[in-house]
């Protein structure tokens, strides 16, 4: 067991942002924390890089776990606002609320706005995937290959660029699917290693053999 | 914004617009006052929200599929529970998640029976999966691979690698240190440095007019 002496406890700020701390260590931090307002400021600066870590790892829950939460909160009461006993192993978690509340952080509103954007993507993706009609094709062309995968229940189709080569510099590539003998273009820039979404494109009918894509100059 | 350079910055200008847009919609901080308030549709909003976040880091710290199911399942109930605490005029609804998700993963993965599993689940993940679930997995990861490859960027290695071991893997900085072979306050300041590094890079982008 590590124990700072008096000088270095400031440099356990990051470690316990990250509950790297045991236990006792943790409870001498925290200790630390109320008298020390630097090391407040710290905490208060890591949770949100915390927060933007912990959205990077974003991944899809799977299907039952909705239904499971759901019935689970309408049996769970709330706790009042304020409480005074809590149960042990969230001593943590609310010591790390009351650091957190010390300082607003505004300025992190545009990172999570864009997480928000993204989850709300990925559960629009997920449901295309998931689709019981959802079928995925390949498509090979000279820049390398792409998957789409299509659902006409959900009236959208992914497409996911991970064998593709990287578009020169200042262009982007563009996907058109082609509908009764008519190339529409795709909305949705294709970028390299990225998977996107696209609604109301499906053309199951046509067949995704008849899609192209090709390199633009990325105006719109 | 109003650039009118194509391309990538194209690109990159079209995506900044789009996220300002989005401000308008309900927010994530939103739901969750609601939430706070006993409202259970405003949970199941912010349930589709909030869980790919909760589960794919309860995932990446208890490695087990199963036992990550449970402990999402045991945060997204205690996010109900306590939400009537979040206060948003003093922090983000997501950073709010993120520390009791964070919390509750590395709470479980630190009894013994955790660390067995996820040893035995590093092999077994190597083994195929169905075509669906390969392709979701894929689209999760390519998605999320910029953005993690954006923030952590900015890091040395040695303080990714110090990083990613205290908050992905939930390792004590104790355990960092033995892992890495390095002394413990050396893990200590590479966790530290790392922290702050994320910290300026996040606020820099978030600050941006």
């Amino acid at each position: 067991v590590n124990m700072p002496g008096r000088d270095d406890i400031h440099l356990l700020a990051g470690a316990y942002a990250v509950n790297a701390l045991d236990d006792l260590e943790a409870r001498r931090f925290e200790q630390h924390l109320t008298a020390c307002s630097s090391c407040r400021d710290d905490v208060t600066g890591f949770v949100t890089a915390l927060g933007t870590l912990a959205a990077s790892a974003a991944e899809l829950p799977p299907r039952g776990l909705r239904a499971t939460v759901i019935q689970a909160v309408d049996q769970t009461r709330q706790t009042a606002t304020s409480v005074s006993k809590r149960p042990h192993n969230q001593r943590h978690t609310l010591a790390f609320f009351a650091v957190f509340s010390i300082a607003a952080c505004t300025a992190f509103a545009v990172l999570f706005v864009s997480q928000s954007h993204k989850n709300s993507q990925l559960s629009a993706k997920a449901s295309v995937v998931e689709a019981a009609d959802a079928r995925t094709t390949q498509l090979v062309g000279g820049a390398g290959q792409i998957r789409v995968t299509y659902s006409s229940q959900e009236n959208g189709s992914v497409l996911l660029a991970d064998g593709l080569a990287s578009a020169p510099a200042g262009q982007v590539y563009e996907l058109w699917f082609i509908s009764n003998g008519t190339p529409q273009r795709s909305d949705v820039p294709v970028r390299c290693n990225a998977a996107c979404f696209d609604s109301h494109r499906t053309r199951t009918g046509l067949g995704f053999g008849a899609c192209d894509y090709r390199r633009t100059d990325g105006r719109k | 914004m109003g650039t009118t350079s194509p391309g990538i910055d194209g690109v990159k200008s079209r995506r900044r617009l789009q996220l300002v847009g989005d401000v308008a919609a309900p927010s994530n901080d939103d739901f969750l006052v609601r939430v706070g308030r006993g409202d259970r549709e405003a949970f199941a909003m912010l349930y589709d929200q909030i869980a790919p976040v909760v589960y794919g880091l309860a995932r990446r710290v208890v490695r087990d599929a199963q036992i990550a199911e449970d402990v999402a399942q045991e945060t997204l109930v205690e996010i109900w529970r306590q939400a009537p605490r979040f206060d948003p005029s003093k922090g983000r609804a997501m950073s709010w998640v993120a520390v009791i998700a964070h919390r509750r993963a590395v709470d479980r993965v630190r009894s013994e029976q955790s660390h067995r599993n996820r040893d035995v689940l590093v092999a077994s993940e190597r083994h195929g999966s169905s075509n669906g679930d390969e392709i979701s997995a894929a689209i999760v990861r390519e998605d999320t691979r910029i953005e993690v490859a954006d923030s952590l960027a900015c890091l040395t290695d040695v303080q990714r690698e110090a990083i990613q071991l205290a908050f992905y893997d939930g390792r004590t900085y104790s355990e960092v240190a033995e892992l890495l072979d390095i002394p413990v306050g050396t893990a200590k300041t590479r966790i530290r440095d790392g922290l702050i590094k994320l910290r300026d890079a996040t606020s820099s982008i978030g600050g941006a007019p």
